[in-house]
């Protein structure tokens, strides 16, 4: 039996006109629904929108540099910052609308999910982060 | 829009301290000196002002001082009894502090009133203040994750660079210029000029940007002394208009162009019976070389796209078409965030007073600034335009 997913890889869908936020709120400010939002898995399909190469990073989270991140337009879904997680150099690996796959962590991450390219042989899969 | 008739408010005094590394002082230290060289620059007694905002973003974190900063900085003038507000709102925060103390005047509540900011933030390793700042982010969904701002920047060049083919040279090219006026201010934290060589050769922050894209981290303090019309000096600049904006409904967009900033500088412009033709010099908020390019477009000094062309071609210049970062900006005068905004108003009135010396903007009659504050989902969260003219 695999580990739940983190409840943070998620997004709510308004049960009165099916709105989408991203993350989870209360309010669906397209009608005025209060509180009746319903929690869903993120889409674990998308493309890259942007993408950097941090070189130079915070105290905290304490993530070995460089690491890649990117803005990810989920199919049908939001758009989600994500580490971007590739074989090789990721400045030379990404480009504008990579198909990428969403990869969900389970509940005791620290991070709820990361991106990587579709198909990536090896595929880092949840212990990617 | 509210039809209230609003006062004339002038810019009576400013002052600035040195912006850079200032070991040994603080957000408390440095704001002292500002006030007192805005009250000297002002010729006014302290116990004129009526009213005091302080913008003030990392003291908490960074320095310990979490409260009571303005109050601090104003008890060595004598002053007590005054409303002293703080004001946070990310790197924008001066310039709300400046916002506020104009509206006080303007709707008459007061006739005297001062708006300073300080920040002391080299006294904490790079990291923490990177960790610090990029709090001015949605922590849930991007601050965990790593994201910095050179990052957030760095997706936004990238985006730009592919939409519009704008260059690495031409990102450089904002450096080049900001570092050459920053050499002719005796305040700037930066006062060497550096080459496209030397920006395209620096080590990289968070791709594409290297070292000599982005600002750097700064201290200093700035103060700004606003008066009722009938109490400024005929020699005092006039602010013509203020504006504030947020990003709370602002559609995710395309990254290349930020809604807050062109919603603000229409509201601006409007106020002021202004368009971006009129203006002569703009003080602008460049925390990254890809940033001054975007409000080069978004304030309406060219055309969308045409922001890497504008600066490359010179147009940005001290003798261009509009003079963009006089004082050398964010990048080269230097970035204590809580002051930025004052000093980008100190900057516009010194030089609609003809008093900037070296970099004097010749003929400078209409003088804009532009600071923006924090980043959520795909956009700044804060901005505040202002246009000053010459009396």
């Amino acid at each position: 039996m695999t580990a739940a997913a983190h409840p943070q890889a998620t997004w709510v869908r308004c049960t009165a006109c099916d709105a989408g936020y991203y993350p989870a709120q209360r309010n669906c400010p397209a009608c005025s629904t209060w509180d009746a939002l319903r929690v869903e898995p993120l889409p674990r399909t998308g493309r890259l929108f942007t993408w950097t190469v941090v070189h130079v990073g915070a105290a905290a989270p304490p993530l070995p540099v460089p690491y890649a991140l990117g803005y990810v337009d989920l199919d049908d879904g939001p758009r989600v910052l994500a580490p971007i997680v590739v074989d090789g150099d990721p400045d030379r690996e990404l480009r504008h609308g990579l198909p990428l796959v969403l990869v969900a962590h389970d509940s005791g991450s620290d991070l709820p999910f990361h991106c990587e390219p579709a198909g990536m042989a090896g595929g880092a899969g949840e212990a990617g982060r | 829009m509210s039809s209230t008739t609003l006062r004339t408010v002038a810019v009576r005094g400013v002052g600035l301290t040195t912006f850079g590394r200032l070991p040994g002082e603080t957000d408390r230290s440095l704001a002292e000196v500002a006030v007192h060289r805005a009250i000297a620059d002002a010729a006014i007694d302290p116990s004129a002002i009526e009213a005091a905002w302080v913008g003030n973003v990392t003291g908490g974190q960074l320095g310990g001082q979490m409260c009571a900063l303005g109050q601090l900085a104003l008890r060595p003038f004598g002053l007590g009894g005054l409303p002293v507000t703080r004001v946070e709102n990310a790197c924008a925060s001066g310039s709300v502090a400046v916002r506020s103390a104009y509206l006080a005047v303007a709707t008459g509540q007061v006739d005297v009133a001062i708006a300073f900011g300080a920040e002391h933030m080299t006294r904490a390793p790079t990291p923490l203040t990177i960790e610090v700042l990029a709090g001015a982010s949605d922590l849930q969904a991007e601050a965990r994750f790593g994201v910095t701002f050179p990052g957030v920047f760095g997706m936004i060049a990238r985006r730009h660079m592919d939409r519009y083919g704008t260059t690495p040279e031409q990102l450089a090219a904002v450096t080049v210029k900001n570092h050459r006026n920053g050499a002719l201010n005796p305040i700037a934290q930066f006062d060497q000029p550096v080459t496209v060589e030397d920006v395209l050769a620096a080590r990289r922050v968070a791709t594409p940007l290297g070292l000599l894209d982005c600002c750097g981290i700064s201290d200093g303090a700035a103060a700004v002394i606003v008066v009722a019309g009938d109490l400024a000096r005929p020699t005092d600049p006039r602010i013509l208009a203020s504006a504030q904006t947020s990003s709370a409904h602002e559609p995710f967009g395309d990254m290349t162009s930020f809604a807050l900033t062109r919603h603000a500088a229409e509201r601006a412009y409007l106020q002021a019976g202004l368009d971006a033709d009129a203006v002569d010099l703009a003080e602008v908020h460049d925390c990254f070389t890809i940033a001054e390019i975007l409000h080069t477009e978004d304030l309406g000094f060219c055309a969308p796209g045409d922001g890497g062309a504008y600066v490359e071609d010179g147009r940005s210049a001290l003798d261009g078409d509009v003079a963009i970062n006089p004082s050398g900006g964010l990048g080269a005068r230097g970035h204590p965030v809580g002051a930025t905004g004052c000093a980008q108003i100190g900057e516009a009135v010194l030089q609609l007073r003809g008093d900037a010396g070296e970099r004097q903007v010749a003929g400078a009659r209409v003088a804009l600034t532009h600071t923006l504050g924090a980043f959520v989902h795909g956009a700044a969260a804060s901005c505040a335009v202002h246009i000053l003219g010459a009396p």
